[in-house]
């Protein structure tokens, strides 16, 4: 066990969690009996728990069909997804919308560690059903029953195609299909969804009437989200893993029209694991008014032409550009059967320059921040009921690690607790670097640069285009997506959308509108010439997946291309809205 | 609800709430009876949103009016408002929960050109309806408020319009060069028809549900199914769908109708041992909560559905067929709706990419003479069941009218919404859709009626069968008895086929042996044809209430039909799955809680 590790444990310990991971406490015959004394009566309490560890028992026991092999692993997550949200555009009545449901993602693996059922993620994703959401032991252990069945037939039939594969293709130096880790048992009391229904109801409508001041803009709105999402994962091996945690966020949401047509949209999102670390209401109203603002201003703002040189990323756009570009190339350094859907462009690059050499990147699935504390998307336990690890991906430039799940890598043979659906994906990452300037500094040096290519001004990007949404994967709606986006080589990231010209010879600030990337790729990052001293926290949220942090400083980068948007979009409403004319 | 199927071809699909001929038992339990809920529909005063509606309706109108090249020379709006709930339970356990539920839907139908030719005429080389332009409350990024009048509902009516203006200008360009440019259409009737003004605002109502005690009997009746261990999945669940429909439109017309609907649904599925699905369901369709059966009567279902299924697991398949067959009421309602009440929708006699089987059919016998169809939206009641398609006001502020379409087997008409068909001129008040589609012509409630001289006894109508069987040298004859739904081709690239999903089916043996439950039959046929072949009727008739999917989206609809004899009919096999039963018996057969009886219901 690395030091990292153990620190980590004994943080935990100290946090009052009940982490116990079996063998580094001595207590590996536990872990081999989960239906021992004390899973019994945990079990007593815990209708859920009792009736995934019952119907697992049985199942590995006795599920077996004709000469094939019964299962060697199985895995059962239970996640209880409690929601409630409110919305309100232009001060309305605040619309609630209260659900509680439970996925059930059952693993079945035939096989060996060495050679399983375990599939490339892409021809089939691992598949969630609904569980009732009572703690009625027969109607849960039913579903399980029927499922695991499902699942136990499905993983036969793909052993054998395996098998059959591997006899008739070259297949090279293939790696084994699972990790052989330790058990863990953590049983953490279950939590229920906290709200203060009046309190949001209110506010959320004051929130969105302050977008009554700003009659040009088109459409607006503000939703605040409350999620718990209790979790129940045993598997085989003996984990025993339940937990909660919370995910509290307010999102707002504005659209706009140039007097050309050009169409804007711009969405923020303040999320946090703790309702009271959420910004309070004259925070919020400056937010608000903030995007507003920015949108008011975007309408009447010149054209962007066509650039080339030092950009400064500052704020979200520094957080979102490394999301998009970087960060996912991070995760899946896994191996895969027959084709791939995608590669990992940094997978044969470990040890070498993959960034600027000032930059270190660290990923910390429990990180946690001065002013707001933990995280949003931070985990002690991930998704294959691993202790989460703090992992150094990049030191001075140079590709360390990946993120990692119980798929071995060529990299390392363990799990470094960053298991997300099954596949090893990134959690909290934080990029720093060995040399900080600060605001001035930074200024100083982009003009620098300007200057040396021979530009009137240079370019400062503020805001990136995203749209925030805080959905969870898998849930009923999305039962057949993962909490993961894959790593692609040629991903463009969205347009930006607060641009400023910064003129080297006055050095005014000027906002422009209708400027997309160029052509920019995760290299952006090997030319990154100077870092802000102003690392803060920042909601992200990769491609169909979940809401997570990233820490990010401003950053220069020594040249970017940038060119105008398409021209071609929908001329503005014949008729002034409502609003506008109210104001009139 | 499908739209177009996979391979373009534009199918309509039906699919039941059952209902049987006996009536439905007021509720006797004292429980039952309506309570306040914390599901209550939140009723703004209508007149309130009426008035913002059409105020931005007004104004939107008159800058629009001669904004673009077309001018626009109707304007409606239509929001539908709701509070939807659902209780579903399996095995004794809730499913989900979900509470909030209110939700809005806007739909605005904009109008450029003028009646005779207007931007929602079929595009041809695009092949392409008229888009709809809607907004939906529920969805992130609507603005649509799900309650309240004045701004926040003025801004969202004035941005959708817009959005459908500047479609219909681009959608009139493209349209008025086809015409340029490809031959003439088969049918020039005009694209809209004009309505006088109509005024229908009754007082709004809410109907409470008692959610807490119906979340309570739907846990106990979904546990009656533990008794069948061979499930592999079963279901009660309770929705209550209340919807109000407020409109205004540029004729000046203002109306507000509500729909009420509750229905319990009970649904179980098994594996036959080769692996064929099966499954079974049955549903009671009220329009108030306080209606509906009490819990021992709904425990009988229960146990009288998983009853069959345990009879359809065990009985033999059925093979391909052709030959005599008895449809029951609620199967020949179904018969009736796939084979004749699609095709008489104006629709799918006017546009160009439909197959018309009856667009120039109208003075001709379409079936035998002894029976008479008619689609009555007015009617509530049918055989003394409440009729799933009754309305007032149609989706387009038409009055609901009864239609006759087939007198004494001659056709007299077509169902008819603004959009017209050659040989009419005037809306018959069927053109529906569902929440944020465009209008379409519609079936309601279509009642097929035999002539007294044709109507037997069931006894009788079953000795016919047998001797039509023997007169085609076959060792039996068919009687379908429940059905789940069917569906139909319409399109003019498509066969001209309909198939019928039947739940049970028996073989009625000529020589006298008892008759046999078969697994595994479908109805399948062209409708020409198999109109023409109905020989005889029985005497009572029974409702099919249903959701029926076609181009405007799913609407409550009801078939009422007598049982028929069709002198041939033909079956397929219904395609079978290949699963295997589970390896392991259920975990839950020794350890399950005791079971509620009727008995201990009733106690209750």
């Amino acid at each position: 066990m690395t030091e990292r590790t153990l620190s980590f444990l004994i943080r935990a310990a100290l946090a009052g969690s009940l982490l116990l991971p079996m063998s580094s406490m001595g207590l590996a015959a536990l872990a081999a009996q989960p239906e021992g004394e004390h899973a019994a009566r945990e079990n007593t309490k815990d209708v859920v728990l009792a009736a995934l560890t019952d119907e697992m028992d049985r199942s590995m026991k006795e599920l077996k069909i004709d000469e094939h092999p019964p299962a060697y692993f199985i895995s059962y997550t239970v996640k209880e997804i409690d929601e409630a949200s409110y919305s309100s555009c232009l001060g309305a009545p605040s619309t609630f919308d209260h659900s509680r449901e439970r996925i059930f993602t059952p693993i079945v693996r035939v096989g060996n560690y060495d050679l399983d059922s375990s599939y490339p993620l892409s021809n089939r994703p691992v598949t969630s059903f609904l569980l009732p959401v009572d703690d009625n032991y027969a109607a849960v252990r039913r579903n399980v029953w029927l499922n695991t069945d499902r699942e136990y037939k499905y993983s036969v039939r793909v052993l054998e195609w395996k098998k059959a594969y591997l006899s008739t293709n070259n297949v090279v130096d293939r790696l084994p299909d699972m990790t052989h880790e330790r058990p863990l048992v953590s049983l953490n009391p279950l939590s229920s969804l906290k709200v203060d229904e009046k309190k949001w109801s209110e506010q959320i409508q004051e929130l969105s009437a302050l977008f009554k001041k700003y009659p040009t803009l088109q459409k607006s709105k503000v939703t605040f989200i409350a999620r718990t999402v209790n979790r129940w994962l045993v598997n085989s091996e003996g984990t025993r893993v339940r937990d909660s945690r919370n995910q509290y966020a307010v999102r707002i949401w504005a659209t706009a029209q140039a007097k050309d047509g050009m169409p804007f949209e711009d969405c923020e999102m303040v999320a946090s694991p703790d309702q009271s670390k959420l910004p309070d209401l004259d925070r919020l109203k400056q937010i608000v008014e903030g995007l507003a603002q920015r949108l008011t201003d975007l309408r009447i703002a010149a054209k962007g032409e066509e650039y080339c040189g030092p950009v400064l990323f500052e704020g979200q756009a520094a957080a979102e550009l490394f999301s998009q570009l970087m960060a996912p190339n991070f995760s899946f350094a896994e191996e895969y059967m027959g084709t791939e859907d995608f590669t990992n462009p940094l997978k044969n690059r470990l040890g070498r320059k993959v960034m600027s050499k000032q930059l270190s990147v660290v990923d910390d699935p429990y990180a946690e921040d001065v002013n707001q504390g933990p995280l949003i998307g931070n985990y002690k336990i991930d998704d294959d009921g691993m202790p989460a690890q703090r992992v150094d991906l990049v030191q001075n430039g140079l590709l360390k690690a990946f993120c990692q799940s119980r798929i071995p890598t060529r990299h390392c043979a363990q799990s470094n607790g960053h298991s997300k659906g099954g596949h090893g994906v990134y959690s909290i990452l934080s990029l720093s670097s060995s040399k900080t300037s600060s605001p001035d500094e930074i200024l100083t040096s982009l003009k620098d640069m300007g200057k040396e290519a021979g530009l009137d001004y240079v370019l400062v990007i503020s805001r990136i285009n995203q749209d925030y949404q805080m959905q969870e994967y898998p849930s009923s709606e999305n039962l057949n997506k993962r909490p993961y986006s894959t790593p692609s080589h040629s991903i463009q990231p969205s347009d930006p959308l607060v641009v400023y010209k910064l003129y080297l010879a006055d050095g005014r600030r000027e906002l422009v509108r209708g400027l997309q990337f160029n052509y920019v790729s995760m290299r952006t990052f090997r030319d990154v010439q100077a870092v802000g001293d102003d690392s803060k926290p920042y909601v992200i949220e990769p491609v169909d997946c979940d809401t997570r942090t990233l820490i990010t400083p401003s950053y220069v980068v020594g040249e970017v291309e940038l060119t105008p948007t398409t021209p071609e979009h929908s001329t503005p409403p014949i008729l002034i809205s409502p609003l506008e004319a109210l104001k009139q | 609800m499908k739209k177009f199927s996979a391979t373009g071809i534009l199918i309509s699909l039906i699919s039941g709430l059952s209902a049987t001929c006996a009536p439905v038992p007021a509720a006797e339990d004292p429980a039952v009876k309506s309570t306040v809920s914390e599901n209550a529909l939140a009723i703004t005063p209508a007149p309130a949103v009426l008035s913002t509606m059409d105020s931005e309706l007004q104004r939107s109108l008159a800058r629009l009016k001669s904004a673009g090249k077309a001018p626009v020379y109707y304007l409606a709006y239509r929001l539908y408002e709701g509070n939807w709930d659902s209780i579903a339970a399996s095995n004794g356990a809730l499913l989900d929960y979900h509470s909030g539920g209110n939700w809005r839907m806007l739909s605005v139908d904009l109008r450029v050109g003028n009646r005779h030719f207007d931007n929602t005429h079929f595009l041809r080389g695009k092949n392409s309806a008229s888009p709809t332009f809607w907004e939906k409350s529920s969805k992130l990024e609507s603005i649509l408020p799900d309650g309240g009048t004045g701004l926040p509902l003025e801004q969202c009516l004035w941005i959708t319009t817009d959005e459908a203006y500047k479609a219909a200008q681009q959608r009139y360009s493209e349209l008025t060069v086809n015409n340029e440019v490809m031959s003439a259409e088969d049918d020039k009737s005009d694209d809209f028809s004009f309505q006088p003004v109509h005024n229908y605002q009754p007082a709004l109502k809410t109907l409470h549900l008692d959610r807490a005690e119906w979340t309570a009997r739907v846990r106990r009746l979904s546990q009656l199914f533990l008794k069948h261990p061979g499930f592999q999945s079963s279901k009660v669940s309770l929705t209550s769908e209340p919807t109000t429909r407020y409109m205004v439109n540029s004729e000046g017309s203002k109306i507000v109708e509500q729909h009420f609907s509750y229905r319990i649904f009970i649904q179980a599925s098994a594996l036959a041992k080769d692996g064929m699905q099966l499954s079974l369901w049955d549903s009671v369709n009220v329009l108030d909560p306080s209606l509906l059966p009490d819990e021992a009567s709904l425990a009988k279902r229960v146990d009288k559905l998983a009853e069959s299924l345990e009879q359809l697991r065990a009985a033999p398949v059925a093979e391909a067929f052709v030959g005599p067959a008895i449809l029951s009421g609620k199967a020949a309602a179904v018969f009736f709706h796939e084979t004749f009440g699609h095709r008489v929708e104006a629709v799918h006699e006017k546009s160009e990419n439909e197959g018309k089987t009856f667009a120039r059919k109208i003075g001709t016998n379409v079936m035998p003479a002894f029976l008479t169809v008619t689609d009555d939206p007015t009617a509530v009641k049918g055989c003394g069941e409440f009729l799933n398609g009754h309305y007032a006001y149609d989706d387009e502020g038409v009055p609901a009218q009864p239609v006759t379409i087939a007198k004494k087997g001659v056709l007299t008409s077509f169902l008819l919404g603004r959009t017209l068909v050659r040989g009419f001129n005037a809306s018959n008040g069927h053109g529906r859709c569902s929440p944020g589609w465009n209008p379409v012509a519609r079936q309601a409630n279509l009642i097929v009626s035999a002539d007294k001289s044709k109507q037997f006894s069931t006894q009788a109508l079953r000795a016919m069968l047998i001797k039509e069987a023997i007169k085609q040298h076959k060792s039996y004859g068919l009687l379908f008895d429940e059905i789940t739904g069917g569906l139909t081709y319409t399109s003019s690239h498509s066969d001209q086929t309909y198939l019928v999903h039947p739940l049970k089916v028996y073989k009625v043996f000529v020589d006298g042996r008892p008759d046999q439950l078969i697994r595994g039959a479908e109805i399948v046929g062209t409708p020409l044809a198999a109109l023409e072949r109905v020989v005889a009727a029985g005497n009572v008739s029974a409702v099919f209430n249903g959701t029926c999917g076609r181009e405007s989206g799913p609407v409550p609809v009801s078939a009422v039909s007598p049982s028929l004899l069709i002198q041939s009919i033909e079956t397929k096999r219904t395609a079978r799955s290949s699963e295997k039963q589970p390896i392991l018996s259920d975990p839950t057969v020794s350890r399950a809680e005791p079971v509620a009886t009727i008995e201990s219901v009733k106690k209750r």
